[in-house]
């Protein structure tokens, strides 16, 4: 199997690329890093599979360029490019058994038949298949079919991983352990993956950094909570979680930076960049606010804000409440406690924001 | 209770009289074909004699095998008009993939009789390819010589069943499964030959069997060839010349049946336990690929070699419809419509007939297909599936066994009245036509049948409609479309059927248009009267069927909204 040392990075420089008069992915420049676990995240339509297509060799011939390692491959062929692509419908041929199926790829590299034999046998034992061996793909189950189709990718030891939404064919709880299984196995190989994925939880718990999408433009690229705690745009804020989103603008007094909306709602910000800035937006986390009864004093980098509470929902872990202040609604989030009564639908309530945790946008 | 009661017995009287139809008209003739095989022509005792006789003589040998050399070669030669191009069409962008789609209704329009006196002028000895062959380069090439002709005109005329197959096949073919081919290395031909070919194996081997069966009990093509020594000519030749008691047709009749049921039996093995139509289940959609310029010359040059051959049996019929003499010239001496007058003012009566017996014979089929479809999918009557596999067993009956199975059963049974023996009767034409085709209606009011929704039906029945007005009044309007597919198709594939109706046409007068044809390029005079004859029916099938789109068109449109509301509750 592949070895770490071998791994090679993917770097894409201004590619564009459309069906023909619609533009689908627009100015892409990315840098893999051999080895990473890199996740194409972003909502149906965006481009994910295109751009991982794309990267295969697949589909309209893209402008810019497409490098593995220092090769460019933007003009190859797909059967040249010696990466490993795994289809979300898993593409199992019908017409062979399980065995013939992983070694396809070995025998279109024309490799002896011996090591054709022992590759296949090692690449089946190492996604626990080898006693499925000589089965259809039609007699397995999902996962198993999934299992398949990684092993058929790897055991020509491609010099990229790539999988589109794997995991979305499978029941909720083998999605977990598939999604454990296949990072599991990215280790173990130390082979440059890149996934693509629209739900952030799956891409949260798997990547070593993440492309944020939308519309065939990155939005974002960067680990899992740099994305979740320093969104770039109100996209990617909205994209990997909740978040109250305030317009306003930014203003500079007495030295201090303090984010002012149209209704007078203000409070200081910490670690703004640059100075004064219109039209900008506040994100807020709901489990960053905090919620209490009566009104609070104002207190050194802590801002509070009076208002009712409009609505409630109950989420379980925590309860997730509505409160309007001025022309705002802000959603809160709250720990539930068992035993602790919640506050009521009209309730007045004080809101308490620590100045850090908000985050301004500048777009 | 009284309601439940009528509710079942309207259906299964429906059942019983047609399956005594069917048991009269289509299962009598056939065990009597059978049996009159193993009979010993004179003791009339249970025997193998004449088929140890047949197989004895050098002229039925030399029958059986190029019967089967004939549909063996007719088969590859399809298949290699066809791959190319249900290739092409289903895997890359180019123009005029539509047009070629379109040939798919060229063996129902025109059958491959009809053209191929035209195909012998065009490519013949002296035909116009060889003539200037043999101008400019000194050499010809033997394309209609004896079974080569047969084969030609046969593959020519029936490539396309290969081709619909096929690429129903590739189109089903989820895109995935060759992306990971190629992503594992495989391209070109090592691609399509590993991966595509075997996953639309099961299509392709549906239309291979298809032409394989239509070619081996093809009746008219190589009579018009002038080729008799094939198996469906001899069958043919023995009852017309010798007698209707010789067993030799008999024992033919079965050989044919045989091949057909293998025929049929092979494209069932093939198509079962192998849905290999994979749903697309996400990614990108139906890429095709563009060609490169050299590639795009090279399927054109294909393609268009393809056509030509294709149209030039309608192209030859055309002139030779309109020749004077055309006779060891590249082209005929001059032009005239003297034949369209001809055939216009003495042979009128091949053109009614036609009309009459075609469309009394689809008028038919869609009242059995519909009460068939009916009684087999929506009622419960023990044994309803075998109503559905008779009236489909007529597809592996040839037209030429399911005509001596009527003159045998038929011939001494007298129509009162008239006084004529049955099998001698214009009617017997028309029963013949209407079970010999009602396969193809069946299917298309089964097609339709599916498509209504049983709530529907229910929705009528709660409101007091008995079952017999609920079929009158909803399942009928709304299976029209399909009703009227399966009316032209029945009527457009009858007009020109020949192998029974040239076993069963006892008067000129009787005659429908096919056999006119027939008549006429018997002499070097009559070919082009005949070829005017066969204008005129590829005209009378070509509107028929354009008709019919238009009808199923308005009706799709018109069914839509109830569709959706069946659909949505
Ligand atoms: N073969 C195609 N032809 C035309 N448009 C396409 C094709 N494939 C994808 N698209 C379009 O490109 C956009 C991106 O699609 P895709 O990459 O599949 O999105 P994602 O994988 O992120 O859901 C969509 O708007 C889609 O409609
Ligand atoms: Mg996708």
């Amino acid at each position: 199997m592949a070895s770490g040392a071998g791994a090679v990075g993917v770097t894409i420089e201004d590619l564009n690329l459309s069906f023909g008069s619609t533009a689908v992915l627009k100015g892409i420049g990315l840098h893999i890093e051999p080895g990473e676990l890199f996740t194409f995240l972003g909502p149906s339509g965006s481009g994910k599979s295109t751009l991982l297509r794309a990267i295969a060799g697949f589909g309209p011939e893209p402008d810019g360029k497409i490098l593995i390692g220092a090769d460019d491959v933007t003009h190859l062929p797909p059967w040249q490019r010696h990466v490993g692509m795994v289809f979300q419908s898993y593409a199992l041929w019908p017409h062979m058994t399980v065995r013939s199926n992983v070694a396809f790829g070995l025998e279109e590299r024309k490799a002896p038949a011996r090591e054709i034999g022992d590759r296949v046998d090692r690449a089946l034992d190492l996604v626990g298949l080898l006693s499925y061996a000589d089965r259809r793909p039609s007699q397995l189950s999902g996962g198993q079919q999934q299992r398949v189709a990684l092993a058929r990718t790897i055991v020509v030891e491609p010099r990229v991983l790539l999988l589109d939404e794997p995991l979305s064919n499978l029941d909720a709880n083998l999605r977990v352990e598939m999604r454990r299984e296949i990072l599991g196995l990215q280790r173990k190989l130390s082979l440059t993956t890149i996934f693509v994925t629209h739900d952030q939880e799956e891409a949260n718990t798997i990547s070593d950094r993440i492309a944020v999408l939308d519309e065939g433009v990155i939005q974002q690229v960067g680990s899992p909570m740099q994305l979740y705690d320093e969104p770039s745009n109100r996209f990617v804020a909205n994209f990997l979680g909740t978040a109250n989103l305030i317009d306003g603008d930014l203003r500079e007094i007495g030295g201090k930076a303090v984010f002012t909306a149209a209704d007078g709602l203000s409070f200081p910000v910490e670690g703004a960049a640059g100075g004064a800035t219109r039209g900008c937006t506040a994100m807020v986390r709901p489990q960053s606010l905090r919620i209490a009864a009566g009104r609070a004093p104002e207190r050194g980098g802590f801002v509070a804000l009076s208002g009712n509470v409009e609505h409630r929902e109950f989420l379980g872990s925590v309860i997730r409440y509505s409160v309007r202040t001025g022309e705002h609604t802000l959603l809160v989030d709250e720990t539930h406690q068992a035993g602790q009564p919640p506050f009521g639908v009209g309730d007045a309530v004080v809101l308490g924001l620590e100045s850090r945790q908000a985050r301004i946008l500048i777009e | 209770m009284k309601a439940i009661a009528r509710g079942h017995w309207g259906p299964a009287g429906v059942a019983i009289a047609i399956g005594l139809l069917l048991l009269v008209f289509l299962v009598v003739p056939v065990v009597k074909v059978v049996y009159v095989a193993f009979q010993h022509p004179h003791t009339g005792a249970l025997t193998l004699i004449n088929f140890i006789d047949f197989f004895r003589t050098s002229l039925f040998q030399e029958s059986f095998f190029n019967s089967l050399y004939v549909a063996i070669m007719s088969v590859a030669l399809s298949s290699a008009f066809a791959l190319p191009l249900a290739y092409f069409t289903t895997r890359f962008n180019f123009a005029g993939a539509i047009a070629i789609q379109t040939l798919g209704i060229v063996p129902l329009i025109m059958p491959p009789f009809v053209g191929a006196v035209a195909m012998l002028l065009l490519f013949g000895e002296n035909g116009s390819l060889n003539l200037l062959l043999n101008d400019w380069f000194g050499v010809t090439i033997p394309l209609m010589r004896g079974l080569n002709g047969v084969i030609l005109v046969e593959s020519i005329h029936y490539f396309p069943f290969i081709l619909i197959n096929l690429s129903a096949a590739l189109n089903n073919i989820d895109r995935a499964m060759e992306e990971s081919a190629q992503n594992l290395g495989a391209s070109g031909v090592r691609l399509f030959r590993r991966i595509v070919f075997p996953l639309a194996m099961p299509g392709y081997v549906a239309g291979a069997s298809l032409v394989f069966l239509k070619v081996f009990d093809d009746l008219g093509t190589p009579l018009l060839l002038n080729v008799n020594n094939m198996l469906a000519p001899q069958a043919y030749l023995r009852i017309s010349n010798i007698g209707i008691s010789d067993p030799m047709g008999y024992v033919i009749s079965v050989i044919l049946v045989a091949f057909s049921l293998l025929a049929l039996w092979t494209s069932a093995l093939a198509l079962r336990g192998k849905d290999y139509a994979t749903v697309q289940k996400g990614g990108g959609g139906l890429a095709k690929r563009d060609l490169r310029f050299w590639e795009k010359i090279g399927c054109y040059a294909v393609i268009v070699l393809i056509l030509l051959l294709v149209l030039s049996p309608h192209f030859g019929l055309f002139i030779l419809s309109l020749g004077t003499i055309w006779s060891f010239s590249v082209l005929p001496d001059a032009y005239t419509i003297d034949h369209y007058m001809r055939v216009f003012s003495t042979s009128s009566e091949y053109i009614t007939n036609t009309l009459l017996y075609a469309g009394l014979a689809a008028a038919i089929d869609v009242v059995l297909g519909t009460a068939i479809a009916y009684v087999v999918w929506r009622t419960k009557l023990i044994g309803r599936q075998w109503l559905d596999y008779i009236a489909m067993g007529a597809l592996a009956i040839p037209g030429v066994v399911l005509g001596i199975g009527y003159l045998r059963t038929f011939y001494d049974f007298n129509v009162p009245i008239i006084d004529k023996p049955l099998a001698s009767w214009w009617v017997i034409i028309v029963i013949a036509l209407a079970i010999r085709r009602l396969p193809y209606a069946l299917r298309a009011c089964v097609a339709a049948l599916q498509q209504v929704s049983v709530m529907l039906e229910e929705a009528a029945e709660s409101l007091g409609a008995s079952k017999r007005r609920t079929v009158i009044r909803i399942v009928v309007p709304l299976m029209s479309g399909g009703i009227v597919a399966g009316f032209v198709t029945s009527f457009a594939t009858a007009a020109v059927e020949l192998s029974a109706t040239i076993m069963l046409v006892s008067a000129e007068s009787d005659a429908p248009l096919a056999f006119g044809i027939y008549q006429y390029m018997q002499s070097a005079a009559g070919r082009g009267p005949g070829a005017a004859l066969g204008i005129v029916a590829v005209v009378i099938v070509g509107i028929a069927t354009y008709v019919s789109h238009r009808i199923i068109a308005r009706k799709e449109s018109e069914r839509a909204p109830e569709l959706a509301i069946a659909v949505g509750v």
